[in-house]
């Protein structure tokens, strides 16, 4: 049953399933992949199954080990993540994790080490396990998740098997997401997961849409003069309370959906007339009868622009700008382009 | 029971074993035969190029029973306990990432002291040394520098530039390089063979190439594609394990890119999104197909200098020829930026979607065949009579009296002829500063000179401009500079004070303001752009 629950990665489960039928499981293995496609989930199925009685390829979800690990008891099962209100692993975590690994298992056979976001590690942190991960002590088996491979130390990357998890299939997302939400206006949203389910949320989450709605509005009525008030709103809805953390966060995930508004109008204007809109793949399907209007003043070269300026708005999030200027700045520069760019010729 | 990755399972145990570090190891060999080993060693270079595996065998050499030997027997105890990584007495391997503190040197140093227990020699591999704090480092500098006769240091890391410079130079250095493609497939080959895993060569190639140098890279991927596929491993399977594009679609993509077709290009990168390829390793495959297009336009279709073998050699000789050198370096850069910039999967996406279509869209046209039409078009105007742009600007510089011989000329003059009267021994000033120093020019302006007798200058500035008073009073520099140049101008050294006036217009008030825009106004444009540009009539007349 186990292993059911993992969507959509049957290519992992089989090599698993695979390596544990022939005895080959290594010692040590980075899941990575996008965000949210169930690499975590699945590190602890694989606990399961060889911490089960049964001895198979699956887990029986039933015995002992089995419902252990499920309610997260499992002496042999140690789970190593940032701590709370913490950004990343430190070198203390992975010190004690240390020791833990040269002590025998206490009930199983094995002793499973899931390090999850490994990316988060500290280069103190990342040094520190290094020996460690390349020679354990028998029985030992890490399981390393990341979302960001490249982030990783090449050191570490090198002394594990790489195993790659797929972002899910639009219409696993779609089914997913839709006991939740309704789908005739957000279709594109699971395109716009990029085939993540925590992305998905995530862009569900704080009211996003409804923002970028009154946003898309204002563009497609050309009342260009009240962009500046969404700017407001936006303030309001991630005031500086929040922490910069999070404002960052929920500013990029808007940011993201206005980057994905113009790359439909920039797919559709140079690719309408030789391609359906279904195979354009636009994240914004309903707004299509729109664009046809839209895109007939805007010429390819300005929609490449306002992309350029939105991508570099985001940057500037990251590069401790001004939140209230960026916005401001980001938005006087769209009115300006489309316009005709006054501003700019 | 448990199951030894290849990685592990294949270190090298003899100096033999060692792939591609042929000058260290040489250089090791000989330094045991001649009982020249130095009580200090570095290891530096990338992951998974044999720096642990050189210091083990080292300590192995001399540790040996038989030893110290060029080759160990791998039988003795001594050897057996490092091979076998149990503890030995007298081969002390540390973590430094973990065992970085002060403390933890100051203990080593307790122990250097005392003698090895069975072997000849008391051995300290120190792994990842580059993570020791610098209080540990310091505390280790004196013992590593003399330490007692048994010692022996190895260090072992990956960023030989974090270390300190007494450190370095207290060690003998060996960087080690990267492993060239041929050593890491033909070392695969041998361990292919021993675990009889049947594995096709281009397949081999490409673990290789991914591996990027890495031995334990290329073999933990060989170690995954055995469990991975079923009997013979191919090139799909290494391009299936790792998400990677089939060289038909970028090969495809490239030529959508140069027929212009923007949506036939986001098509293909469409579909290979819905394969669920990885995106980052896609980009990397334009980037090489370019890359050895590059190649091909430059020295000619040459099988040896290309990354791949590509199939279709003549394929890529057609694009070759279709896209400009300077385009495809364009296009290079441009796929980069996307790799360089994109934070996640959305972006990279959106990203390569914008890339494509820009790249699609753009014209390319080589700078060479541009300058050629330049040209061409200017020969055809000049054949026309008409002047090109650029000379005329040239000539109307010269115009101006620029150049060096027309200003000497200007100095002789005002040097034959000293100024008559006060007023225009300031005009002269003025416009010798003017060509000299606009910066003096640009405040003086707005003054005046006066004789106050006795050879006596007063520099007046109108009363609501106070600042080049106060500027030239406290400015000994600046004052010095202005003497002189009027010491140039009159033939002898004035003594210079300075004095605020009223302006006679600002204090008429209203009425003589309106009188002053009134007579603006009577002004045609022409004589108020001269009054600005201080410019003057040269010549009357329409245009030609």
């Amino acid at each position: 049953m186990s292993f059911n629950r993992i969507l959509s990665q049957t290519l992992v489960v089989g090599y698993f399933q695979r390596t544990i039928s022939r005895e080959r499981l290594a010692h040590a293995y980075l899941l990575y992949g996008p965000e949210g496609v169930g690499k975590a989930l699945f590190a602890r199925e694989l606990a399961k199954v060889l911490f089960c009685q049964k001895k198979g390829t699956e887990a029986c979800d039933l015995c002992n080990p089995c419902r252990k690990v499920d309610s997260g008891t499992h002496p042999d099962l140690r789970w190593v993540a940032p701590l709370e209100g913490k950004r990343d692993i430190g070198i203390g975590q992975i010190v004690e994790l240390e020791t833990q690994v040269y002590l025998k298992p206490l009930e199983a056979k094995r002793k499973v080490f899931v390090l999850e976001d490994a990316d988060k590690m500290t280069a103190a942190a990342a040094n520190c396990l290094l020996k460690t991960l390349e020679e354990p002590p028998p029985g030992t088996l890490f399981l390393l998740t990341t979302a960001s491979i490249h982030s990783l130390y090449s050191t570490i990357v090198s002394r594990c098997q790489k195993v790659r998890f797929h972002p899910l299939p639009t219409n696993v997302v779609k089914r997913l997401l839709s006991e939740r939400l309704d789908w005739q206006r957000y279709k594109g949203l699971a395109a716009l997961s990029c085939g993540s389910l925590g992305r998905a949320t995530k862009l569900m989450e704080e009211k996003v849409i409804t923002h970028i709605d009154r946003f898309l509005e204002i563009i497609q009525e050309s009342r260009l003069e009240d962009c500046f008030s969404i700017s407001e709103e936006l303030m309001e809805w991630c005031p500086e309370t929040k922490g910069l953390e999070s404002r960052r966060s929920l500013l990029r995930t808007w940011l993201d959906l206005l980057l994905a508004y113009y790359r439909d109008m920039l797919l559709y204007k140079a690719g309408s007339s030789e391609c359906t809109s279904g195979e354009l793949e636009l994240f914004y399907e309903a707004l299509v009868p729109s664009f046809k209007a839209r895109t007939r003043e805007l010429s390819v070269d300005t929609l490449l622009q306002i992309l350029e300026e939105i991508i570099a708005a985001t940057e500037g999030l990251y590069n401790n700008a001004n939140l209230n200027l960026l916005l401001d700045n980001l938005f006087l520069r769209i009115v300006d382009y489309e316009k005709g760019g006054v501003l700019h010729v | 029971m448990t199951y030894t990755v290849f990685a592990r399972k294949y270190r090298p145990q003899t100096f033999e074993e060692v792939v591609g570090q042929e000058a260290v190891v040489t250089t090791l060999k000989n330094a045991l035969l001649q009982g020249r080993v130095a009580h200090a060693y570095l290891f530096a270079g990338p992951r998974g190029v044999g720096k642990t595996s050189i210091a083990r065998i080292l300590a192995k050499c001399l540790n040996c029973q038989k030893g110290p030997t060029g080759s160990p027997c791998n039988e003795c105890d001594s050897c057996r306990c490092i091979s076998e990584g149990r503890d030995h007495m007298d081969v002390i391997e540390i973590d430094g990432a973990s065992n970085r503190g002060i403390d933890e040197i100051r203990n080593l140093r307790k122990n250097v002291g005392i003698c090895p227990s069975s072997s000849p020699y008391k051995i300290y591999i120190i792994d990842e040394v580059h993570m020791l704090t610098r209080e540990a480092f310091n505390a280790l500098l004196k013992t590593l520098e003399e330490p007692p006769s048994h010692v022996k240091f190895f260090f072992a890391t990956t960023a030989p530039h974090k270390l300190p410079e007494t450190i370095l130079s207290r060690c003998q250095r060996f960087d080690l390089k990267n492993i060239s493609l041929e050593d890491i497939v033909n070392r695969l080959k041998q361990l292919a063979k021993k675990e009889k895993i049947e594995v096709e060569e281009e397949a081999l190639r490409a673990i290789a190439r991914y591996a990027k140098g890495g031995l334990r890279d290329s073999q933990s991927l060989l170690d995954q594609l055995w469990v991975f596929s079923e009997g013979k491993i191919t090139v799909a399977d290494v391009q299936g394990l790792l998400g990677a594009v089939p060289e038909e679609k970028v090969a495809a993509l490239v030529e959508r890119l140069i027929q212009k077709d923007a949506p036939g290009a986001v098509k293909i990168v469409h579909e290979t999104l819905k394969e669920g390829k990885d995106w980052d390793a896609f980009i990397e495959q334009i980037l090489w197909y370019l890359r050895d297009l590059l190649v091909v336009s430059t020295c000619g279709y040459n099988s040896e200098l290309l990354e791949n073998p590509w199939r279709e050699a003549q394929f890529l000789k057609a694009q070759s020829q279709a896209l400009s050198r300077e385009t495809l370096m364009a296009m290079i850069y441009m796929l980069t930026e996307v790799k360089r910039r994109a934070r996640d999967d959305f972006q990279q996406r959106v990203f390569l979607e914008m890339a494509v279509i820009k790249l699609a869209m753009m014209d390319f046209h080589p700078l060479s065949e541009i300058l050629a039409r330049l040209e061409e078009l200017e020969k055809k105007l000049s054949s026309r009579g008409v002047v090109p742009a650029h000379t005329l600007n040239c000539e109307s510089v010269k115009d101006t009296g620029d150049s060096p011989q027309e200003e000497a000329l200007i100095e002789k003059e005002i040097q034959a002829s000293p100024p008559k009267s006060i007023e225009e021994a300031w005009t002269q000033l003025l416009e010798k500063l003017h060509r000299e120093r606009q910066s003096t020019w640009s405040y003086l302006k707005e003054g005046r000179l006066r004789e106050d007798g006795e050879g006596e200058l007063t520099l007046e500035f109108p009363k609501d401009r106070p600042f080049p008073k106060k500027y030239l009073e406290t400015n000994t520099q600046e004052r010095t500079m202005l003497e002189e140049y009027l010491t140039g101008i009159l033939g002898r050294r004035p003594r210079l004070k300075f004095a605020l006036y009223e302006r006679a217009a600002v204090a008429g008030g209203e009425a003589t303001k309106d009188a002053l825009k009134k007579e603006e106004k009577g002004k045609s444009l022409a004589e108020k752009a001269m009054e600005i540009f201080e410019g003057q009539v040269q010549k009357k007349g329409g245009l030609p």
